[in-house]
């Protein structure tokens, strides 16, 4: 009920900051995010000067601090401007509610991290200022980014963040389990998973073949391979419907009975540590735990390209992890500097130390990432996956607050039970129905 | 002599009384200990192991390949001195300050006579009830306001007033014989005089407990510093620690999330060890006249 005369208040707050008159017309105007777009094409990027110093808002993704101060003083060596970096939060949740609670106070970071699931929201409050004029002006290049993990951040022709902190998710095997139980090759489709993991359980080397991950450890987002892998999907744009297809009810139902024939299980607390442990032989995780999980491992770690399926062979890979996005309430010239902050911090040099301190992937297609593969082997996977394979996200899973989170309690409940898949799918849709209706429809309709 | 010696030593160890002492005492203690202590005693252990030896599926109790690379973690990414600095400042400061403030209210709500006593203390019992979370976003406002983000003074300042203190102490102020401040009070001692050479040195036992409750809850307290700072260098140490959360998967890094549990623990120990002698005799105080 208070919604709209807040988020009025907010949009104004940028308009006025951007000296922009009319005020009273966002109030009832078109879509909030486009009144941002709007303010921003009316900035002229020329006549601004870059601010003296600016403020970072991170969480240090990854272990970052260190790295981020390092990259930090390179760019204050190099153009003079001074950079505060905040520690806003522990995760992506807290810099995000941070952030939209010092929108009322005003004192709100210039550069930001922004998760995959957090900036639309932010972008939906008129938060967030479309880069690509900004980021131009500032004297970036755009189009060396990788295109998936930019786009991720595209909506109605305007980018909201650059790519930072990067992951995807791969398909992790114990390579010792395999020699031993005669397999030589890694899995590329589903159905080769189910034989290889059947093979692994006869030759009793593991009584647990492969893990699914609980809901707590984000199951919608590694299960989206296996959906698109079958041609389904969580849903197309806002239209939750593709949830009941045909081919997505087939490729949970695979996921449900690989459980119930006995290959496969839910973990408990998270498949990576299982898979460390030596307890489950494959998984699909983040290329973020490559480095954890090979340390931690007793045993030879092989990673491999996720497996297609029998309707989508190549492009089957979610992609993750964090951006950083300039905010719509800071002055012009604070803007322009975060947007030179930005690509420093992402530019194809520094975007591959940041990869080899933290297991992020380089974001920049001309990175040279040969210096990461000596480090770890394994990571020539992921980045190739990267280029070849990946496809934004399901819009209900990562733009509709509370979407990833009943996606991952109904996949729980289906993969745990023997639940009729269809008909859980099914009271699924109708709640990210009711999600999206209730919750950001009426934001999006302004 | 030596006769009765040896029959008593006899009647100690007499199966009977053994069985008896064994389980009526040892073995609730053990059992309870064990419940206690066990995940602590497993937390301190696992922060001397590599990662490999954390996650496993043979699991020894010690480590097989004793290391400190989980502190040296713990130091690498967190400044450790300046987060531990903080953390006895705000401790210090804020304890003195709390324990002081709730010894005089409670002092003033029991000896002094004033108008509006029982409204003050029914405040005191309302402030009891409300649970601290409510206050919060209250107290960013009012603190960030005032200029307080991002310094020791905006940490310590909105726990001053210690409810549970005040509290206790007026309780136990009540026990005390009335004679003994009016003789005092006849002798020509001042409040002043009364509270801190009679009223203080009586109650020092319970005195102690509420410093060693407040002591421990300050140390402790994670949810407000989390909020009002946001720069390493004005964090208290569960803050600091925090920044050993990975993102991306726990699987590497559990060893150094327990290094850094034993690094805010064992401070707690030392002055739980320091002071318990106190809080047992606070305890039984006026269990027996």
């Amino acid at each position: 009920m208070s919604r709209t005369p807040q988020r009025a208040a907010r949009a104004t707050t940028a308009m006025a900051a951007l000296g922009i008159a009319a005020v009273t017309l966002t109030a009832c105007g078109p879509a909030v995010g486009s009144t941002g777009a709007d303010a921003a094409a009316e900035t002229d990027w020329s006549a601004v000067e870059p601010a003296e110093s600016i403020s970072f808002w991170t969480n240090h993704p990854g272990g970052s601090q260190a790295i981020e101060q390092e990259l930090v003083d390179s760019f204050t060596e190099e153009t003079g401007i001074e950079v505060e970096i905040v520690t806003a939060g522990a995760n992506y949740e807290e810099v995000s509610q941070r952030f939209q609670t010092a929108q009322t106070s005003g004192d709100v970071g210039d550069l930001v991290v922004m998760s995959d699931a957090t900036w639309f929201t932010n972008h939906v409050n008129g938060s967030l200022l479309p880069v690509d004029d900004v980021f131009a002006a500032a004297g970036g290049d755009s189009s060396t980014y990788n295109t998936t993990l930019f786009d991720d951040y595209l909506y109605e022709d305007a980018h909201y963040a650059v790519p930072y902190a990067r992951s995807t998710t791969i398909y992790y095997y114990n390579a010792d389990h395999y020699a031993e139980a005669g397999i030589a090759e890694a899995p590329t489709t589903w159905e080769e998973v189910a034989e290889n993991s059947q093979a692994l359980i006869d030759a009793g080397v593991t009584e647990t073949a492969f893990s699914f991950p609980p809901a707590e450890d984000y199951p919608a987002w590694m299960m989206n391979n296996i959906v698109w892998g079958y041609g389904g999907g969580w849903s197309d744009e806002w239209d939750a419907s593709a949830v009941t297809s045909d081919e997505t009810v087939a490729a949970v139902q695979f996921a449900q009975d690989a459980v119930q024939d006995g290959w496969a299980n839910v973990s408990s607390g998270s498949p990576a540590d299982d898979f460390a442990a030596g307890a489950t032989s494959q998984f699909i995780g983040s290329t973020g735990s490559l480095g954890g999980v090979t340390e931690t491992a007793g045993f030879e770690v092989g990673v491999a390209m996720l497996p297609g399926g029998p309707v989508e062979q190549e492009l089957v890979v979610p992609t993750g992890g964090a951006g950083i996005a300039i905010s719509s309430a800071s002055t012009p010239e604070e803007q322009l500097a975060a947007a030179m902050l930005a690509d420093h911090l992402t530019s194809a040099e520094h975007t591959v130390t940041f990869s080899s301190q933290t297991g992020y992937v380089p974001v920049r297609s001309d990175a040279d990432a040969s210096a990461l593969y000596a480090e770890n082997p394994n990571f020539r996977v992921a980045v190739e996956q990267l280029e070849t394979r990946t496809r934004t996200q399901d819009y209900l899973r990562v733009f509709l607050p509370g979407g990833d989170l009943a996606l991952a309690t109904a996949l729980q409940r289906i993969l745990t039970t023997d639940a009729d898949v269809a008909e859980s799918l099914a009271s699924l849709q109708t709640e990210l129905e009711g999600l999206y209706e209730n919750d950001l429809r009426p934001q999006l309709e302004g | 002599m030596s006769a009765i010696h040896v029959s008593e030593w006899r009647q100690a160890f007499s199966r009977r009384n053994l069985a008896a002492t064994v389980a009526g005492g040892y073995l609730p203690i053990l059992i309870a200990m064990a419940i206690i202590v066990l995940p602590l005693l497993w937390m301190a252990v696992a922060s001397f192991k590599p990662a490999g030896e954390i996650i496993t599926m043979q699991p020894t109790f010690l480590p097989q390949e004793p290391t400190l690379d989980n502190y040296r973690h713990v130091a690498g990414t967190v400044p450790l001195l300046t987060v531990l600095g903080n953390s006895l400042i705000v401790t210090i400061v804020g304890s003195v300050i709390k324990v002081v403030l709730a010894v005089t209210t409670a002092y003033a709500l029991v000896f002094i006579d004033f108008r509006f006593k029982n409204a003050v203390f029914l405040a005191i019992l309302v402030a009891l009830m409300v649970p601290p979370e409510a206050a919060l976003l209250p107290n960013y406002m009012t603190i960030s306001a005032l200029g307080g983000r991002n310094t020791l003074w905006g940490i310590i300042l909105p726990g001053l007033g210690t409810a549970f203190g005040t509290f206790l102490l007026r309780q136990q102020f009540k026990t005390l014989p009335k004679d003994l401040l009016e003789a005092a009070a006849l002798d020509g001692a001042g409040h002043a005089k009364r509270l801190w050479r009679i009223v203080a040195p009586v109650s020092a036992p319970t005195i102690a407990t509420v410093a060693l409750v407040t002591i421990v809850g300050e140390w402790n307290s994670f949810m407000w510093p989390l909020i009002i700072t946001d720069s390493v260098h004005m964090m208290t140490l569960p803050v600091g620690l925090n920044l050993l959360q990975s993102i991306e998967g726990q699987t590497g890094s559990y060893g150094y999330l327990m290094a850094g549990a034993v690094l805010v623990i064992v401070p707690v120990l030392v002055v739980f060890a320091a002071l318990q002698r106190f809080i047992v005799s606070g305890l039984t105080q006026g269990a027996v006249k």
